[in-house]
């Protein structure tokens, strides 16, 4: 394996392949943290452009693209509370409150270093043991994955806040939102009211775009007459030395850190399910674990950690089925896929015997991108919170704009456009009435995937519910499911009941 | 004095302009044309066989109308948001859609859409794929394709088939079963993304695609494909027996790729773009392109006969509707 992977280096250390992966990193993190711009958009940006170079040269600059969009999205999420990509919704949670305590540096460096080191693990992973998971993957299918999906919306509880009620709610009107368009599978219109746009249903990121970054505009803009808005500018940058976080901070975070690396990677082994899952569920899973719930959100590093470790571990997980079965696992990694079959490559178990210099160049491209990555948002760390720091007047209008530019760019439709100001409106509704976006946004991705894998389940087995109960790995996660549900409806009695003792 | 002539002047030079423009269009455009970027839409995400075969395309037709074609991917409900942006578009030639015909046909019948081929120009059909495969996992335990007709006609229903219920592949079953005289249980599973880890993971017995989807896991023996659904065998995997040979003729299915203009586009401008088709299908660096990528040879119906190409295809598909609308 070594052996390979020196000489997949010797293939990558050309001038040109090393100016190709800085470039594509630098591009990603600034599409990144561009609410509205995203990795993906970038790779679609960038595909034609790709095929003028080699293979291996082109699949680095699309793989750094990738590497440096999912964290480049953790920047704006940090200092100005906007996700700019869907991977990094949970990052705002409690990266936002660290900047308002005037720790937006310390923020910056956990997301950064540990961005490094999930996309670090995911890619050591992915390189020693990529078949093997890969075949276990192939363990899960419909059955499975609704199961999956029905535990996962459990998880809802953890992200609700204060009130289950109200996150329970916000859920239940994500999955509501979810059923516009056409369904699965039959293609039954529903809820257009006779509009062929809305046919094809919400898209999830001019929904996410209008309820974390339009919504987060409009409130700003309600205050910015009143109080003077100094939330960025008092990071001191003046006494921070490496990352801003200690050597016993970080041995506090490991447990988290792996943790929360394996769920990442797990979720982007699985087709279908991406980063805009995986840093949810690893924030929820490290507030259920950690001995002091109560403190997410409040603005921990814990939440960060889970988070951006969790998102960038997606990338070297989603690489495991594309590389090893030619199973694309997101929408960016299907790109990737049109990448090399336009340079006469098919991903696939006969590649690593076929062209094994190509595979282990993209390794060793890939782990290039990551220190890249780790090395310009280091030093480029000051220049950002600059950047930032230009007066929200000035800078959310330009940030409104690219919202909508984006979400137009991303399927090429006005009408996505319209949907982000809408769901704009609706996010400040959802502030104004306290309501918790995040289980939203959870019900939105996942209510659409209970229902389609419950159909196409039912198709299996002719319309029989027993298998998703008796399939050995449905029925654990339906277990889990139950088991959550009742642990987190007796918390809740229990805090009920307490609160009421004290008062 | 002086303004005012001038202004007189300018008023004259407008409007001759004006007239020149509106008398004129059709000509000065059309023999121009393209005179800036063509817009070729591809109404699904960036990645899958259309968008492989658009982008194909676009390499090479820039070269033959000397302009560019850019690519625009605007995906959902199935193809017709793209087919509707299309048809509400400006018929100046430098808008169009290159879509499957299979799939605008299915949408159709299963009432996601009203659109077909008459609401456009169809300007060519520049790909076909023939090389649809009934395949199975190397666990679901058939030696070839009689031992799998054998086994199937046994024992109606029992075995499941890994299709995508909105598209194609399902119309492909539905053929296969009505010709075949078996009967399977078909499971949506969208795309072959799905498809492949459900064969070999023994989730679904069989699954119908292009055989170059299943190409390395064929070669790698995880993957048996069964019959071809063409007339003759593919000279690039021999080996793979055809439903016609199996005796069941009828079930032979292909896909056409078209490339549509809005209805009212300049016959001058859709000739044009038609000739730059066929002279991409002459092109032997196309030809293996696409033969690298799916095992398909390169196919052409110009403006006039694709007309006709299209109408055979919905007089064929039309027949299974029933079957088709089932789930």
């Amino acid at each position: 394996m070594l052996a390979s992977l020196f000489a997949g280096s010797i293939e990558v250390l050309h001038p040109m392949c090393l100016f190709l992966i800085m470039t594509g990193v630098a591009v990603g993190i600034v599409f990144g943290s561009i609410p509205g711009l995203t990795a993906t958009m970038a790779i679609a940006l960038f595909l034609p452009v790709s095929y003028q170079f080699s293979p291996l040269e082109g699949i680095a600059l699309l793989i750094s693209l990738y590497i440096g969009g999912v964290s480049g999205g953790l920047l704006s999420a940090i200092l100005l509370n906007m996700p700019g990509t869907p991977s990094s919704v949970a990052t705002c949670f409690d990266g936002y409150p660290l900047t308002q305590r005037g720790e937006g540096f310390k923020a910056l460096g956990v997301g950064v270093f540990f961005s490094f080191m999930g996309t670090l693990i995911s890619i050591l992973v992915m390189i020693f043991v990529a078949p093997g998971l890969a075949k276990m993957a192939l363990n899960f299918g419909h059955f499975e994955y609704f199961s999956i999906a029905v535990f996962a919306l459990t998880l809802i509880a953890s992200l609700a806040g204060k009130s289950l009620i109200k996150g329970l709610l916000a859920g239940a009107f994500g999955m509501a939102c979810a059923t516009v368009g056409m369904a699965p599978i039959d293609g039954v219109i529903r809820f257009t009211f006779g509009s062929q746009q809305l046919s094809a249903g919400l898209d999830l990121l001019p929904v996410l775009i209008g309820m974390f970054a339009l919504s987060e505009i409009m409130s700003s803009a309600e205050t910015s007459r009143i109080e003077d808005d100094t939330s960025i500018q008092n990071i001191d940058l003046k006494n921070v030395k490496g990352f801003g976080f200690s050597i016993a901070e970080f041995k506090s975070q490991i447990t988290n850190m792996f943790r929360s690396a394996a769920i990442g990677i797990g979720i982007g082994i699985l087709p279908g399910i991406g980063g805009s899952t995986s840093n949810l569920v690893a924030y929820s899973v490290a507030k259920n674990q950690s001995k002091t719930p109560e403190k997410f959100g409040t603005g921990i590093i814990d939440g960060v950690v889970a988070t951006e470790t969790a998102n960038n571990a997606t990338v070297g997980g989603a690489m495991i089925p594309l590389l090893t079965l030619g199973i694309p696992g997101d929408m960016t990694t299907a790109m990737l896929l049109g990448g090399l079959m336009i340079h006469g490559l098919t991903p696939g178990p006969l590649l690593f015997v076929e062209q094994p210099l190509f595979v282990s160049g993209v390794f060793v491209a890939m782990i290039l991108a990551n220190c890249a990555m780790l090395f310009q948002e280091f030093f480029g760390l000051r220049f950002f919170i600059r950047m930032l720091q230009t007066p929200k007047h000035i800078l959310l209008p330009i940030i409104f704009v690219l919202c909508v530019v984006g979400a137009f760019g991303l399927n090429s439709r006005m009408f996505d456009s319209i949907i982000v100001v809408a769901f704009g409106c609706v996010g400040y509704l959802f502030l104004k009435l306290k309501l918790p976006v995040a289980p939203f946004i959870m019900g939105f991705i996942l209510g659409p995937m209970v229902e389609i894998y419950l159909r196409r389940g039912l198709m299996q087995s002719k319309g029989d519910y027993l298998p998703f109960l008796t399939e050995p790995i449905s029925g654990a996660f339906l277990l889990i499911t139950l088991v959550s549900v009742i642990l987190t409806v007796r918390k809740n009695i229990r805090s009920a009941h307490g609160g009421a003792g004290t008062q | 004095m002086k303004n005012n002539m001038f202004r007189r002047l300018s008023f004259w030079i407008a409007g001759i302009l004006v007239a020149g423009v509106c008398l004129f269009p059709a000509v000065s455009e059309a023999a121009d044309w393209p005179t800036r970027p063509i817009e070729l839409i591809v109404p699904y995400r960036a990645g899958g066989d259309t968008d492989f075969h658009a982008r194909t395309y676009a390499k090479y037709l820039g070269k033959v109308l000397g302009g560019t074609v850019t690519i625009i991917n605007m995906e959902g409900a199935a193809g017709s948001v793209a087919m509707q942006h299309l048809a509400a578009s400006r018929p100046d030639g430098y808008r169009m859609v290159f879509n499957q015909d299979a799939n605008m046909f299915t949408n159709k019948i299963q009432g996601g859409s009203d659109m077909d081929h008459n609401n456009f120009v169809i300007a060519a059909i520049g790909v076909r794929d023939d090389t649809s495969v009934l395949v199975a996992g190397k666990g679901a335990g058939f030696a070839n394709a009689q031992d799998f007709l054998t086994k199937a006609r046994a024992e109606p229903g029992k075995y499941s088939v890994a299709t995508n219920i909105a598209g194609f592949s399902f119309f492909v079953v539905c053929k296969l079963e009505a010709f075949g005289k078996f009967s399977l249980n078909p499971v949506d599973y969208g795309g072959a993304a799905a498809m492949i880890p459900a064969l070999l993971g023994n989730k679904v017995s069989l699954a119908v695609n292009s055989y170059g989807v299943f190409k390395q896991h064929i070669d790698n023996g995880d993957i048996i494909p069964l019959m071809l659904c063409a007339e003759k065998r593919n000279p690039n995997f021999p080996n793979v027996p055809t439903v016609s040979e199996l005796g069941m003729p009828g079930a032979v299915s292909s896909r056409g790729y078209f490339f549509a203009f809005p209805k009212g586009t300049d016959q001058a401008i859709v000739k044009k773009f038609s000739d730059a088709v066929a002279a991409v299908q002459k092109d032997p660096a196309y030809a293996d392109d696409i033969r690298k990528a799916y095992y398909l040879a390169p196919f052409y119906r110009d403006a006039a006969t694709a007309k006709k190409y299209m109408d055979d295809i919905w007089t064929d598909m039309v027949k299974y509707q029933d079957a088709m609308r089932k789930n």
